[in-house]
């Protein structure tokens, strides 16, 4: 009954294929994190008084980042595709994933912007990111039914996430006041959770592809491994 | 043939093949995996993949695809209905088996019959 031990390992691969090419969410992570790195080091420098060009620099440094990744991901893909082949993902399963943590977003933004800019409405910010979760929600939708392509659906969830990570450090440079306060200025939460995020892809997204490239092997060598006992087998009730 | 064994010789040995098993176990779980991946998966030579998919593809529980992907050929492929409906009946099979094999004990006189065959080879 070795199959059986085998059918979760083939069934892990193949429904995860997508999320288990970790070099690009990596390459990812490993940009958001130096990203946070400087969001951290430019609140820590400019103190209560942040420059008009902070909050473009984060802006550039985001479309840069967004910019790279995109370059990274056009390089990385190719030689996935050319290294393990490709798998059509199940789009319920996939969307049903997205669907699910499209909610703790709201609560996530909410806890950011209080914590950045004490003076910023809640209400506001409510408003933005049940907005946010809603456009989310449509394309996800869409896309589950075929309407929506993959890319644009990427596109659409990358453009939300960094307009909000681009307001929320750059809304003092629009004259919103912060606290004195090192730990609760504006940036100093996005740069701790765009360090932390980048820092669990990073290394999320190594294991993920040593796990990869592990399970293959172990497939591979299970099933021939099968193949020869049932050779074996086969020999022994002819004879 | 003790009882829950009897099960064995009614599974189809179409699938049962663990090349072909784990071809449409893992086709089972996405909508459709291209030729290069089920090798990488199941570690055989492109000529014995061919075979075992063609098998598959005659019996009608996998659809092939062949298309250029710019000037590469790109082969995918996807269960069928049927394809998709004999991978759970196989895997419920199995599943039974197991469960009868956990629970099966040898017939009393026959596990004596055996140990007095033992003792007494002669």
């Amino acid at each position: 009954m070795n199959e059986l031990r085998e059918r979760r390992k083939l069934h892990y691969l193949a429904s995860r294929f997508e999320a288990l090419k970790g070099l690009q969410i990596a390459s990812f992570g490993l940009f958001l994190f130096c990203l946070g790195s400087g969001m951290l080091r430019m609140a820590w420098e400019h103190g209560r008084d942040v420059p008009l060009t902070a909050g473009w620099l984060v802006g550039f440094a985001l479309l840069f980042l967004l910019m790279f990744t995109a370059g990274v991901g056009e390089i990385l893909a190719p030689l996935y595709y050319r290294r393990y082949g490709s798998v059509a993902p199940d789009r319920r399963r996939l969307a049903a994933h997205l669907l699910t943590l499209t909610p703790w977003l709201l609560p996530l933004w909410v806890l950011i912007a209080a914590a950045t800019l004490r003076l910023i409405s809640i209400g506001v910010m409510l408003l933005v990111c049940t907005a946010m979760a809603a456009v989310v929600v449509l394309v996800a939708v869409t896309w589950l039914h075929g309407a929506t392509p993959r890319e644009l659906f990427t596109a659409a969830w990358f453009g939300l996430v960094g307009t909000v990570w681009y307001l929320v450090p750059g809304l003092p440079v629009h004259g919103v006041p912060q606290t004195s306060n090192y730990f609760f200025r504006a940036g100093v939460a996005t740069g701790w959770a765009c360090a932390a995020l980048g820092a669990a892809w990073l290394v999320g997204g190594l294991l993920d592809h040593a796990v990869l490239v592990r399970l293959l092997r172990s497939t591979a060598s299970g099933v021939q491994r099968h193949a020869g006992e049932v050779k074996a087998t086969e020999g022994t009730a002819s004879a | 043939v003790p009882e829950p064994f009897e099960e064995l010789a009614d599974l189809d040995k179409l699938v049962h093949e663990p090349a072909r098993l784990a071809i449409l176990t893992s086709l089972s779980a996405c909508s459709g995996a291209d030729f290069l991946f089920l090798q990488r998966l199941t570690g055989l030579s492109k000529g014995n993949l061919s075979s075992h998919l063609a098998k598959l593809e005659t019996a009608g529980l996998v659809e092939v695809h062949k298309q250029f992907v710019g000037k590469t050929p790109h082969t995918s492929l996807a269960l069928t209905d049927a394809g998709r409906a004999t991978i759970e009946l196989h895997w419920d099979q199995l599943e039974r088996l197991r469960e009868a094999a956990r629970h099966w004990q040898p017939p009393r006189d026959a596990a004596t019959t055996a140990g007095e065959a033992e003792v007494n080879p002669g």
